[in-house]
């Protein structure tokens, strides 16, 4: 590959771009080349200042103490402005991967308390690591891969063949990780022709993430859990 | 190109940063603070919808607040990162928003902002600071070839082969004309990470 072409990659992904085949060539330039990356994220902080001529405006006074409440509790912690936050549920599907992805990691079958268990990942590092995700039921045709970027520590989450949803309704994408502990990783924006793209980065317990599943769930909330079973879930890691 | 008083805010904001990944209240409402306004600003400028850029700014600060220890300073500027962040919620909500109008209206729209919205009103603000006017020249020193490309994909939401699609050109043109003209931003703005 060319000083040009990894400088275009850089370039498009530092504009959010790349798609198809680039984003795959991208992963493996980013893994190799720290030049690369390097550039990438000096072109990245170039366009994000354009955000600065924004027109100015003042926040709201009423934003910052919603702001406060959901950092750090409050009366207002679980609303946003314009949706409600949807009820918790566990859905089938992620208990029973939750199960399995805990057998296979060799864990204690207890249930995982976030806040206090630190997960121990003994697995290789999930640089360069492709999953793949296939779609189940009405949604067979639909296909999906996410992709692990380390130079940002998130994931790409590409797909393919999703029908339009109703206006209440957005995909949402899970992670499972390795205790089999469900982790919200927001919606997956529908673009034209049933293709979707997210960038996921999920908290410290990246690296123990086993699988991957989308499901159909209310728009625009903030999620703990889903609700429905998955259209699109990912092959077991080992 | 960086000033002293950049460098100054820089060194602030860092340590607020890793002051909030230690979980301290205080650093957490300093930099807020800060950045409200700015992020609050860049959301209207994509979304123009009070209540929904008010959630995308609630989100970003979530996210400040529970990966701040995965913040990595070689990457960028602390203000960058979370413009970014403001960026890529704010396009994600939209093509949620116009996917559902597109239901609601029985036809199909393009899953994109106004193409021409996002550089074309950079460059006509009023704020007539030094640093903004630098960075008004140099965006107003790419290509119009080069802004088209840019705004479609950093303002619009496009991939490269959606922008491609849109402009009736070929991929490579593209290509070549994101990478000049990020290239160019660079250079003039001196951006280092």
């Amino acid at each position: 590959m060319t000083r040009e072409q990894i400088e275009e990659l850089a370039a498009l992904d530092a504009l959010d771009a790349l798609d198809g085949d680039d984003l795959v060539a991208w992963q493996q330039v980013r893994a190799e080349n720290q030049s690369a990356v390097r550039l990438r994220d000096e072109l990245a902080g170039a366009v994000a200042q354009i955000c600065l001529l924004s027109p100015a405006a003042t926040a709201p006074s009423a934003l910052r103490q919603r702001v406060m409440d959901r950092v750090f509790g409050g009366p207002s912690s679980a609303q946003t402005v314009t949706e409600a936050t949807p009820s918790f549920k566990l859905a089938p599907w992620a208990a029973a991967a939750a199960v399995v992805f805990f057998v296979l990691a060799g864990a204690s079958a207890t249930t995982r308390q976030k806040e206090s268990v630190v997960v121990r990942d003994t697995r290789p590092d999930p640089q360069n690591l492709q999953i793949a995700l296939s779609g189940y039921g009405d949604y067979a045709a639909a296909k999906a891969h996410v992709l692990w970027d380390s130079g940002q520590r998130g994931w790409y989450v590409q797909a393919g063949g999703l029908p339009d949803l109703p206006a209440s309704h957005a995909y949402r994408v899970w992670a499972v990780d390795a205790d089999g502990a469900v982790h919200d990783c927001g919606e997956l924006a529908l673009r034209r022709g049933g293709l979707a793209r997210s960038f996921v980065q999920p908290g410290d317990d990246i690296r123990s993430m086993q699988g991957f599943a989308v499901t159909i769930e209310p728009a625009g909330g903030t999620a703990t859990a889903p609700t429905s079973p998955a259209v699109l879930i990912s092959t077991l890691r080992s | 190109m960086t000033t002293a008083p950049e460098q100054d805010d820089r060194a602030v904001e860092l340590d607020l940063l890793a002051r909030v990944a230690k979980r301290e209240r205080a650093a957490f409402e300093q930099l807020y603070a800060r950045y409200a306004n700015i992020l609050y600003a860049t959301a209207m400028k994509f979304l123009r919808e009070d209540a929904d850029a008010q959630d995308v700014v609630q989100d970003v600060f979530i996210q400040i607040w529970d990966k701040a220890k995965l913040y990595d300073p070689a990457k960028g500027k602390p203000l960058t990162w979370a413009l970014t962040m403001t960026r890529n919620r704010s396009i994600d909500r939209i093509r949620a928003i116009q996917r559902r109008g597109r239901l609601r209206d029985d036809f199909e729209k393009e899953t994109v902002v106004d193409e021409s919205a996002g550089i074309r009103e950079a460059l006509s603000g009023v704020d007539a600071s030094e640093k903004n006017q630098i960075l008004r020249d140099a965006v107003q020193r790419l290509s119009p070839e080069q802004r088209k490309v840019i705004d479609l994909a950093f303002f619009g939401g496009l991939t490269q082969n959606e922008v491609a699609k849109r402009l009736g050109e070929p991929l490579g043109t593209i290509k070549a004309r994101a990478r000049r003209g990020l290239m160019k931003l660079k250079e003039l703005l001196g951006e280092k990470p």
